[in-house]
């Protein structure tokens, strides 16, 4: 058995991203490294047509003691490590909660608790402003000009 | 288990199946290897012993009778060592208040959904490991124990519909149970099963009000994902040929105007059923299908249909699959054009070998299967083109389009992500600023709009088109496709 205790147990990471970023690999390295100091580990994978550009997704669960399925519940995530800013989001509905830090690789921490649906439009610009700051962070991403290469604009708010 | 398995085999003499359903083949876990067996046996087969030896007698299915008697035997024989087996399992209390009867890893999420809603005391898990045949004495002991019973399984209601049997036939010892599950519509029949599922079905038998907590904060996320992140729609990536063979296709076809259309199959090439492959494909079945249903439009001209019938298949999906299908167009005389699109691998999958590699599974040297030389022995006219070379390309389409029976037309040109073009680009791209007329065009961004390669972008602030440098793989296809002839590449 592992000898550091957990925050929680078990301990559920999501690490999300874009189909050819190394998302696989990289769940693969971190749960090969846990298990190497001696936890339980679930590693759950995207399937369907998780293709290189498409979103994909990994669960990782952590436990000192036991073996936990491989889907993270509803709101369960702990961490959600995100090789790309956009997929952050995507993953939130389903799998964040109100304490859960989402980090954007590699700078930067935005409570998700703050999230701006609700607010004004002031709070949203915020949002905006600190989602760009992370993103600026991504080479991939400043080298577009704030662009999908399929043509979409970051964001659809109006300012 | 799989080693388990293996040793069932032998003692049994039987084959079985490892059966994975669903998740099991998306998930991963620790995995404590065992030394490998030492001294293996040398391969042989036995077939010296008398006609009804089963051991050593020849491998046939006749004598049907006797057969079948010592297949009962062994399925008799199976369930005797399943009542005991290690890989059945229960967890809970002596008596539960509901008992769920659960496989592979629906287990997982039972024992999660016990935890979610804290009923470890009130149901008890019954996993079986082995489904067939079911242990039937350890199940009706389980069944004894509880009135209410859930099964949480994937896909077919297998546990749901065979416990039911041992049910009804022991009711009078075990009394009358009330059963939740697939076929009563607890759990859905369709889509796949998840801890909160089996937590919401649980919680339903038992009672427990279980609410959303954060059910604002899931509202607000989901608003704020719809606002700001821009769905990924599914395409080819930039530089892959098929994009530039579905161009081909879907224009010659559009222009002939007699409403053709392309059977397709499974591969990276599945994605022409979407915009990024122009919407060219009609069918989309299991690997080789395309060529089958093709075959069979392809003989529906006796019926006065007209309408020119293609097909697709990767490289390796011809070895694979399509074969049979081809010989049986040629037999029938279908009047079917087939395009192979060769992108030089196993590209969907991770550049796997196949019968056209060099190579064989196992990285050993291997005699190439020649695609052409194949279908030249069935008496299959084929040409070969690449698709990169699209006016060429072009006038080899219209031509094959206009005639008769079957045709193959080869389209090779290697993956964009193959090793060996990793990093390589063959033309250097650009927007001609001074040629592109942007919004002032007519063409209504074509490039962007229609042509859709995630290497051209649309520059707001300048108006017109742009080459992404960063992504662009460099295949020169969209310099054919501008109207104002504004893209230029050169050879880099």
């Amino acid at each position: 058995m592992a000898r550091e205790r957990l925050a929680k147990d078990p301990f559920n990471i999501v690490i999300t991203g874009v189909g050819g970023q190394g998302n696989v690999m990289a769940s693969r390295v971190l749960a090969n490294m846990l298990a190497a100091a001696g936890y339980r580990i679930t590693i759950g994978e995207t399937f369907g047509a998780s293709q290189r550009g498409g979103s994909v997704m990994s669960h990782i669960r952590v436990s000192r003691s036991s073996v936990w399925s491989p889907q993270i519940p509803c709101g369960g995530a702990d961490v959600v490590v995100s090789l790309e800013p956009i997929e952050a989001l995507r993953v939130l509905p389903a799998y964040g909660n109100p304490q859960v830090r989402v980090r954007p690789t590699p700078a930067r921490s935005i409570p998700s608790a703050s999230l701006p649906a609700n607010r004004s439009i002031r709070g949203r610009k915020r949002s905006k402003r600190r989602l760009r700051a992370c993103a600026r962070g991504c080479g991939w991403w400043t080298r577009r000009n704030g662009r999908w290469p399929w043509g979409t604009q970051f964001s659809p708010i109006s300012s | 288990m799989t080693r388990w398995a293996f040793e069932l085999s032998e003692q049994l003499g039987t084959p079985v199946l490892l059966r994975s359903v669903t998740r099991m083949s998306h998930a991963s876990g620790i995995v404590r290897l065992g030394p490998l067996p030492g001294n293996p046996r040398r391969a042989a087969f036995r077939c010296e012993g008398f006609m009804l030896d089963p051991d050593e007698g020849p491998m046939m299915s006749a004598p049907v009778g006797y057969r079948h008697e010592t297949q009962q035997d062994r399925i008799r024989r199976a369930r005797d060592l399943f009542e005991a087996s290690p890989f059945n399992t229960y967890e809970g209390p002596e008596k539960p208040e509901l008992l769920a009867v659960t496989c592979s890893a629906s287990t997982l999420y039972c024992r999660e959904a016990v935890s979610m809603l804290g009923a470890a005391g009130r149901v008890g898990i019954l996993k079986i490991g082995t489904t067939w045949p079911l242990p039937a004495a350890l199940v009706k002991s389980r069944l004894a124990a509880a009135r209410k019973v859930l099964f949480v399984e994937e896909i077919l209601p297998f546990l749901e519909e065979n416990v039911k049997v041992i049910a009804a036939e022991s009711a009078g010892e075990i009394g009358v149970k009330t059963f939740y599950g697939k076929n009563e519509g607890t759990l859905p029949m369709n889509g796949e099963l998840n801890p909160d599922r089996v937590a919401a079905a649980m919680a339903g038998i038992l009672g427990i009000a279980c609410g959303d907590p954060a059910a604002d904060y899931r509202r607000k996320a989901e608003a704020t994902a719809q606002a700001m992140a821009p769905q990924r729609g599914q395409t080819f990536c930039p530089g892959c040929p098929h994009r530039a063979s579905f161009w081909l296709l879907q224009e010659a076809l559009h222009l002939d105007n007699r409403k053709g259309f392309v059977c397709g199959d499974i591969g990276c090439y599945s994605l022409a059923l979407l915009p990024c492959g122009f919407n060219s494909l009609k069918t989309l079945h299991s690997m080789g299908s395309g060529m089958g249903i093709a075959s069979g439009f392809g003989k529906l001209g006796a019926f006065g249909m007209d309408q020119p019938v293609v097909t697709v298949c990767g490289d390796s999906t011809f070895y694979h699959a399509v074969l049979p299908a081809l010989i049986n167009a040629v037999h029938h005389r279908a009047d079917v054009l087939m395009a192979i699109l060769d992108n030089s691998g196993t590209a969907m999958t991770g550049f796997q070998p196949h019968p056209g590699s060099a190579v064989n599974a196992v990285g050993e040297p291997s005699p190439r299967v020649d695609i052409e030389a194949v279908c030249r022995s069935l008496g299959v006219g084929v040409e070969v083109r690449d698709p990169f070379d699209l006016a060429e390309t072009r006038r080899a389409v219209n031509r094959l389009l206009e005639q008769g029976g079957v045709r193959v037309l080869v389209l090779r040109q290697s993956c964009a992500l193959s090793p060996e073009k990793r990093a390589r680009k063959a033309f250097q791209v650009r927007v001609d600023e001074k040629i592109c007329l942007g919004e002032a065009c007519g063409c209504g961004r074509f490039c962007t709009r229609v042509f859709r390669c995630p290497g051209l972008l649309w520059d707001k602030a300048a108006g017109k088109a742009r080459i992404d440098e960063v992504i662009c793989a460099g295949c020169g296809v969209c310099s054919f496709i501008c109207p104002q002839g504004a893209i230029a590449k050169e050879v880099a």
